[in-house]
């Protein structure tokens, strides 16, 4: 019998994946065996986690994924998957409410929400998503947490962690599963740029390097976790743990 | 592979049968030392001789005793990680309730964990780094007639929980609850079987499995789990609940 946790010859798509937590994914599947699909809107970026794989087999499709002719093209160039990865996303950086262009919340939830949803869509209708497949949104605590001045991203994520479950409960009949993975603070070029030494210290276990939070990742993407969907793996170093709603 | 135990050394409560022995029956085949426990000698040994490779160790315990806790902590050495399967069933109406038995439900279900973890840090067994898991319940997170004893005492296992992963985050020391729907286990007699049937047609992908909590504990155990501490990991095959 093979080990539950492999990933062996699965293939996965991770979008985002040319850098920050989608490349750790990316390389991480790649190192368990699987095969590869990265992608994202930076072609160079792309081109160098791409040759950074370990293994064979893997694909490199360029695409932005808020256009709607380019998430077709890319599905049409997809084999079916056995697992997707729906981690790109854009963080609009924090912007008191009365402050936020109309067009930010537009183009947030677009990115973080309308966009996967959309690809996710095509995948399923196209059949290019194996029954028993796994999808995994990466979504953030932030839905929960809710901090201030951060009323489109967390919207945008909340909308994506929602809607999930909702999907999760309309492809159980194919046993396809969708889960969330709920993360805290990464540290990344992204939120590096835009948080506070005491936002980024206030998590007991201190704030993550990407790598760190893949392993759920590849849980939910292994048979390890086939009796799991509509749940969330709150992946946040504890930063949860002392607010009183919880996914 | 990205869940690695071997020669890590575990400590798995309620291992005489169901989701504890699983648990114990799968850490050895990954190469883990596993330290058992369980009130019945005769269900330990029959967990003893599921389990491949050797340098196991059996301890017979009632946790609810303090002073087979104190022996355990005495003999189980330094660990890498937790597993409280141990438990019961609650299942009685408010009408019908007394406090003796609510009594019994929170001493097997919430003062026994706990009472354990808190000698295994006070001697030092946890080694830095390591992981300790509650098995709570998705009952502890829902409503259901007639359940309230269980429910209380899982849900108190998952508060104490918050506040102990916050009191030793300093270590890198990681705690978490895992909280399964309707598992098949030995805790289900042939009287319930009919139950079952019906339950299960509310579980787009069917009752769950003891594997299927024990992998998922195993992933907790694993460095691959790192970021993870203060959460209940529900699982319930995609039950809708309403």
């Amino acid at each position: 019998m093979s080990d539950p946790f492999s990933l062996e010859n699965k293939t996965i798509l991770v979008t985002g994946s040319s850098s920050g937590i989608g490349e750790s994914i990316a390389v991480q599947c790649a190192r368990e065996g699987a095969k590869v699909i990265v992608t994202g809107r930076n072609l160079e970026r792309m081109e160098a986690v791409f040759n950074s794989l370990p293994g064979e087999g893997h694909q490199k499709i360029a695409a932005d994924l808020i256009s709607a002719d380019e998430r077709n093209a890319l599905v049409d160039s997809i084999p079916v998957l056995d697992g997707v990865v729906l981690n790109s996303g854009v963080f609009p950086g924090l912007v008191p409410f009365n402050l936020v262009d109309d067009q930010v919340f537009a183009s947030t939830l677009n990115n973080n929400f309308l966009s996967p949803v959309a690809l996710l869509k095509r995948i399923v209708a196209r059949k290019k998503l194996t029954n028993s497949g796994s999808v995994v949104f990466i979504t953030g605590m932030a839905a929960l947490l809710s901090p201030t001045a951060s009323a489109a991203y967390v919207g945008s994520k909340g909308a994506a962690n929602s809607a999930s479950r909702s999907i999760a409960a309309d492809l159980a009949r194919r046993k396809i599963r969708v889960n969330n993975v709920a993360l805290g603070y990464v540290s990344t070029k992204l939120t590096e740029s835009t948080m506070s030494q005491e936002t980024m210290a206030m998590t007991p276990l201190g704030v993550a390097r990407p790598e760190e939070v893949v392993g759920p990742v590849l849980f939910l993407l292994s048979a390890a976790s086939s009796w799991m969907t509509r749940s969330t793996l709150v992946v946040d170093g504890g930063l949860s743990l002392k607010i009183p709603y919880g996914f | 592979m990205f869940v690695d135990l071997a020669a890590r050394r575990i400590l798995v409560t309620g291992a005489s049968s169901g989701i504890g022995r699983q648990v114990s029956v799968d850490l050895a085949n990954r190469g883990a030392q596993v330290v058992f426990t369980g009130r019945d000698v005769d269900r330990l040994a029959a967990t003893a001789s599921m389990l491949s490779s050797s340098g196991h160790v059996s301890v017979a315990a009632d946790l609810t005793n303090s002073a087979d806790i104190a022996q355990l902590a005495d003999q189980c050495g330094q660990l890498d990680g937790v597993v409280h399967c141990a438990g019961r069933t609650g299942l009685r109406p408010l009408k019908l309730l007394n406090a003796d038995f609510l009594q019994d439900v929170m001493q097997a279900n919430f003062v026994a964990p706990i009472m354990l973890m808190q000698r295994l840090l006070q001697r030092n067994r946890m080694k830095p780094k390591s992981s300790i898991i509650f098995v709570t319940s998705i009952a502890g997170h829902t409503g259901t007639v007639g359940v309230g004893p269980y429910s209380a005492s899982k849900a108190a296992l998952a508060g104490f929980m918050r506040a102990a992963a916050l009191e030793v985050a300093s270590r890198k020391i990681r705690m978490n609850c895992v909280a399964p729907a309707i598992v098949r286990t030995e805790i289900f007699t042939p009287e319930d079987a009919a139950w079952l049937v019906e339950q299960e047609k509310r579980y787009p992908l069917g009752l769950g499995k003891s594997t299927d909590v024990s992998n998922c504990i195993q992933f907790l155990l694993s460095d691959s789990s790192s970021y993870i501490t203060g959460t209940s990991v529900i699982m319930d095959g995609g039950c809708q609940w309403i």
